[in-house]
């Protein structure tokens, strides 16, 4: 009985993968493992940006700096008789160092070749401080990309007083 | 009566098929991690430059703030007299470029920065000139050391520091 009843069952096809399984399997192994790839490339660009955002901080503390160790009306006129906002490549200080050394003024102008920065003087709110502080602000922007327009900003502000008000 | 089963293995053109279009994604893939191996690499090194140019900008920043008296100046070292806890200490930064260091000196007890071997350039100037001090520039040059083939990471940037301690210039009348 038992061997009527095995001769009755159908024969299971002993079925192989097919080739499209096997490209969906490569597929989706492809696409599981690109992104885990990605992951470390975009800590690197993060990386890179945040070496803008320490080059942008060290040129603004050295033009805050500036400003704030020049005596109270002299560091006013000096601001407000530049024009801004002003390229960081086209300062003095940059000019000159790039203009010596053909390397350095290459990895110096990939870093900063579409940095820009503007410095403004805000008033006290009290008419009678007016003579005794002001707000130095000093930002510096440039791009996420080059060329592009500037969208990434890094702002350093301090109060100058007045040493004989 | 025998019974055959439908058992239908690859044929020659779906191996091959199959093959090509693994060697594709596989060979896509080793080369996303090499990239990816080598931006590592290069993010690591970025890192570390960052750390040193911020640890020599923050060290004579710290120093120049107090300086009240440029005593010689050279493209290479500038020595200055600067507030230090109270005291006027003689502090001098010298650039070595045969070690690619530079180095920091106070009053003779030596020391130097972390940067050992990674600035490659360094450039001192007092401006707008050194009797009439009124700031210092350092055009600076970090450079990795690189590995393997790959392409040494570098970042250069131009410093300036400002004092707040200048003694006025004094005049002898007598």
């Amino acid at each position: 009985m038992n061997l009527r009843c095995a001769e009755n069952r159908p024969i299971k096809p002993n079925r192989a993968l097919t080739m499209i399984e096997i490209t969906l399997a490569v597929g989706l192994l492809a696409t599981a493992l690109l992104p885990v790839l990605m992951l470390t490339l975009r800590s690197t660009q993060q990386t890179f940006a945040m070496e803008q955002h320490l080059m942008a901080s060290q040129f603004a503390a050295g033009i805050l700096d500036r400003y704030l160790s020049m005596p109270f009306k002299a560091s006013a006129d000096a601001i407000l008789s530049e024009s801004f906002p002003k390229k960081v490549f086209d300062t003095e200080a940059f000019s000159e160092a790039s203009s010596a050394d053909g390397a350095f003024s290459e990895t110096l102008k990939r870093t900063f070749r579409d940095f820009e920065y503007e410095v403004t003087v805000s008033k006290p709110p009290l008419a009678n401080e007016l003579s005794e502080m002001f707000k130095i602000t000093v930002n510096v922007n440039w791009p996420a990309n080059p060329g592009a327009p500037p969208t990434r900003q890094f702002s350093l502000n301090a109060v100058k007083f007045n040493e004989n008000p | 009566m025998s019974m055959y089963s439908s058992r239908k293995a690859f044929t020659l053109v779906e191996i091959v098929i199959i093959s090509l279009i693994s060697s594709f994604v596989f060979v896509s893939i080793f080369m996303v991690w090499m990239r990816t191996g080598r931006t590592t690499n290069k993010g690591g090194e970025m890192l570390d430059l960052q750390i040193a140019v911020r640890s020599i900008n923050d060290r004579i920043r710290s120093d120049v703030r107090t300086l009240c008296e440029v005593i010689s100046a050279t493209e290479n070292k500038i020595t200055f007299l600067a507030y230090l806890k109270g005291k006027k200490v003689e502090v001098t930064y010298k650039y070595d470029p045969t070690t690619r260091t530079l180095v920091r000196n106070t009053a003779g007890t030596p020391g130097n920065f972390r940067a050992n071997g990674l600035v490659t350039r360094a450039k001192f100037s007092c401006r707008p000139s050194l009797e009439k001090f009124e700031y210092l520039q350092l055009a600076l040059e970090l450079t990795s050391e690189g590995q393997g083939n790959a392409p040494a990471s570098k970042l250069a940037q131009v410093m300036v520091f400002s004092s707040r301690s200048l003694d006025p210039a004094f005049v002898d009348v007598k």
